[in-house]
């Protein structure tokens, strides 16, 4: 995704390209509650309570589901927010990032 | 300040000692700008924004070519886009963490003790995934060239151009063109008095629909620029209609806005950006003074696009107003070529204003001056500047000569003042009066023309003229009366008809009698400067050339004529034509001009005015016959009488002044001539320091040596500098330092140099 812009100095064009995105994935598992992946959607990746219920649901049924679009930095740094929340927690939820 | 302090240190756990002061407080503005925005974390491109700001890693990005507006620009759009809004604390990124992380390790690595804004910058390329290195990569950043700038600036061989950025701020305007308006809103314009009807017509054209642009065209002083200041003061007194209330008229500044623009395409582009800045205001009218010079700006060889160009669809569509100045001579020669740009705009012919309108503006400039100079400027000197400047000044305008005159007069009154308070403190306080004597000094000092009425040394001068320079020459009374008395009624004044050099003459007689000294003494004690051309050098037909200038296409036309351009530089002169036989035909021509009208003009059509010189013609026509000292005076006479009536036309003798005859020296003469000769050496070799002595026998000697009838003085002249000068010479290297008094005598039918001391007399 490449948008050309028409730089303020004249003549020359600077081709400034919008942030490469990435895709945050949970994948399923017998052992994290519900209620957990419910709070750390709402809490880390900013989903409406109703969101958050459908998304973990289609975890549930799919046993994957994209959960959002970030650039790498972001996703990186709520994955690890995610994951080391649920390690505190002893729960196993897979979170991985997705090109 | 710190409110992260604590946080950073526990988080990144690191030692206080290893952030810099200056990164730290980069950190924590990095932080603000993300709680600012409410971003959930901060990132990198926090990190990045921070550091666009703080001067040193500024210097880097602007040195690697980053237009760093635009940076920002592209980080703001990020922010809002791509990172979610929170109300919770901020939290960093993971990747900040490692960032930071790095930049500890490079710090170390380099054997510094902390970490640096520059070591940030660098270690946000440790993340190669990050937006803020992609946008860096974008804007032509990459890890080696930031490397090598960061050497760069350690060694202190970071150079940037200042250029960069000015030229992507929004200032341009104000660092190119005047605010007029806002300056006769603050008072800081020069009072415009009179001049009503231009304003008028100014406004009238302002208010058109199209083709709304005045070009004021006026030589140079008239007042084209303050015709402009009077509309700004009419703009803030709100004296103009509905449609000028809210202009602002700048003054735009041609060469400011081509000055350091380097490259192909910079000054199109600073232009530009004035216009747009221009267009973006309400109502906004340039004013550009000498608008000709825009007609080439800013070209290269080979390409048309100036200034003009650029300018040209704005002001033809009326979006932007132009209103220009220039006089009639840049008109003709720059903008007329250019009728595309001409055609946009309407002119208005601004002439001297009458003497009763220059008197007001005199007055109420009169008034600043009274203020400036602490002097006080009574009305009948006021009226006097004006009188004198238009009488002594032609070639200059109203009402610019006189204000000119005026001041000058001013700064010599308190210059005056100052010396007296020097010499006698209790004067101080008085306050001067610019006298009537001050403003001629004035134009004396301006035209280089010593005064009738001016300081009494000039006075002196005159009246001592005529017996200085019996002092010097010898033996031609009767010529020396005629041309002094000839000049002194002139300069006194009393003229008749119309317009002629202060004097005009021919002098005929045989070489070496004086001619040429005449001309010189006249010169020097007259306090004029002296011009000498050796009609031998004017022989052919085009050296007329070399008086007035050579004609368009020939090689020189630039330089202008010799006389012309000396003339046109100090009006008062002694112009002595040797030899006046030896020139060309043509050159009479030229001759006749002067006599007549006092006035020439050169090959650029600009006039030189004689009527304050001195015009001396010499030959030594009908002498060649006359051999002998004593030769019958009046036949003599009217033999070189008419030899000089049958070379010259009876239009041009008729021209002169006077045809004066110099008479062949006579012996008893000789000897004076021979003493003074003597002076002159004894004068030059007082300076070294040797005192000369000698008796009459020398001066005879010398005399009957020296002379030849056939040739004048100037035989005698040789004698003295070669024969005697020489002896001199030689004996002063024998024997010198020890003695410094010598002596002349004669010595079997030589000249030879003794000690004076050794001489019984």
């Amino acid at each position: 995704m490449q948008k050309l812009k028409k730089s303020r100095k004249l003549g020359t064009q600077l081709s400034i390209s919008e942030p490469k995105l990435v895709q945050v994935v949970f994948l399923n598992d017998d052992f994290t509650p519900m209620t957990f992946v419910v709070d750390v959607l709402i809490r880390i990746y900013k989903k409406g309570y109703a969101e958050a219920v459908a998304l973990m649901l289609e975890v549930h049924n799919n046993g994957s589901s994209v959960v959002g679009e970030y650039p790498l930095e972001i996703a990186l740094t709520k994955v690890h927010k995610t994951l080391s929340e649920a390690r505190s927690k002893n729960y196993p939820l897979q979170v991985v990032i997705k090109e | 300040m710190l409110k992260y302090y604590n946080y950073l240190l526990d988080t990144v756990s690191l030692m206080e000692s290893l952030f810099s002061r200056d990164a730290l407080l980069l950190l924590e503005s990095a932080f603000e700008e993300a709680r600012a925005r409410k971003s959930q974390y901060l990132t990198s491109e926090h990190i990045l924004f921070a550091l666009t700001f703080f001067s040193s890693t500024r210097d880097i990005l602007q040195y690697l070519g980053v237009d760093l507006a635009e940076l920002r620009e592209e980080l703001e759009h990020y922010f809002q886009h791509y990172i979610e809004k929170s109300d919770s604390e901020v939290q960093k990124s993971v990747v900040v963490d490692d960032i930071l992380n790095n930049s500890i390790k490079h710090a170390l690595a380099a054997d510094r003790k902390a970490v640096l804004p520059e070591d940030l910058l660098m270690a946000l390329f440790s993340k190669p995934e990050t937006y803020a290195v992609q946008l860096l990569n974008e804007f032509g950043v990459s890890r080696l060239a930031l490397a090598e700038a960061i050497t760069l600036k350690q060694q202190g061989r970071l150079f940037i151009s200042n250029t960069q950025e000015s030229s992507h701020n929004k200032e341009t305007l104000s660092q190119v063109a005047l605010n007029l308006t806002e300056m006769a809103r603050k008072n800081q314009l020069e009072k415009i008095v009179g001049r009503e009807a231009e304003i008028k017509e100014l406004i009238t054209i302002l208010g058109r629909k199209r083709k709304s642009n005045p070009l004021i065209l006026g030589e140079p002083g008239v007042g084209k620029t303050a015709l402009v200041y009077g509309l700004c003061q009419k703009i803030v007194s709100e004296e103009v209609p509905e449609n000028l209330k809210n202009a602002e008229i700048f003054a735009l500044d041609i060469s400011s806005l081509l000055s350091g623009t380097r490259y192909r395409g910079d000054f199109e582009e600073r232009l530009r950006l004035v216009i747009d800045e221009l267009l973006s205001l309400e109502n906004p009218i340039v004013f550009i003074d000498e608008i000709h010079s825009i007609v080439g700006a800013g070209a290269t060889v080979g390409d048309s696009v100036d200034a003009a160009l650029i300018l040209k669809p704005y002001i033809g569509s009326g979006r932007l107003k132009v209103i220009g100045a220039t006089t009639f001579e840049d008109f003709k020669r720059h903008l007329e070529r250019d009728r595309a740009f001409l055609r946009r705009f309407s002119v208005i012919e601004l002439k001297e204003p009458e003497d009763s309108v220059v008197l007001e503006i005199l007055k109420s400039t009169a008034k600043e001056f009274e203020e400036y100079h602490q002097v006080r400027i009574p009305i009948t000197s006021v009226k006097k500047a004006l009188e004198l400047s238009k009488k002594y000044l032609p070639d200059k305008r109203l009402p610019d000569k006189a204000i000119e005159v005026l001041d000058h007069a001013c700064s010599l009154t308190k210059l005056r003042n100052q010396d007296l308070t020097k010499q006698d403190s209790s004067k101080r306080s008085e306050i001067q009066i610019v006298s009537a004597e001050s403003l001629a000094q004035a134009i004396s000092d301006l035209t280089k023309i010593p005064f009738e009425d001016t300081s009494t040394s000039t006075k002196t001068r005159l009246t001592k003229l005529k017996q200085n320079i019996k002092n010097k020459l010898f033996g031609q009374d009767t010529a020396v009366e005629l041309v002094t008395n000839s000049i002194l009624r002139r300069m006194t004044g009393v003229r008749l008809g119309n317009k002629k050099p202060l004097g005009s003459f021919l002098f005929a007689g045989p070489t070496g009698v004086g001619k040429t000294e005449l001309a010189k003494l006249l010169a020097k004690f007259l306090g004029a400067r002296f011009i000498r051309f050796d009609m031998s050098e004017f022989m052919e037909k085009h050296s007329v050339s070399k008086l007035v200038g050579a004609p368009p296409g020939y090689v020189g036309h630039e330089e202008g004529g010799q006389l012309v351009n000396l003339v046109r530089q100090n009006a008062f002169n002694v112009i002595l034509f040797d030899e006046i036989e030896k020139a060309h035909e043509d050159i009479y021509m030229i001759l006749l001009q002067i006599l007549d009208g006092a006035c020439l003009t050169d090959s650029h059509g600009r006039k030189a005015d004689f009527s304050e010189s001195i015009i001396i013609l010499t030959t030594n026509l009908g002498s060649q016959s006359s051999s002998s000292i004593g030769f019958g005076d009046n036949q003599e006479q009217k033999s070189r009488l008419q030899a000089i009536e049958a070379f010259f036309k009876p239009e041009f003798r008729n021209r002169l002044d006077a045809i004066v005859l110099f008479k062949p020296l006579e012996p008893p003469l000789i000897d004076l001539i021979s003493q003074k000769f003597l002076s002159e050496l004894a004068d030059a070799l007082k300076q070294r320091g040797f005192q000369l002595l000698w008796d009459d026998e020398v001066v005879r000697h010398i005399s009957t040596k020296g002379f030849d009838p056939k040739m004048g003085a100037r035989p005698i002249a040789r004698f003295v500098e070669q024969v005697i000068g020489d002896k001199i010479a030689d004996w002063i290297l024998k024997n010198s330092p020890r003695f410094k008094k010598l002596r002349l005598a004669l010595k079997d039918g030589q000249i030879v140099v003794e000690q004076a001391e050794l001489c019984p007399c």
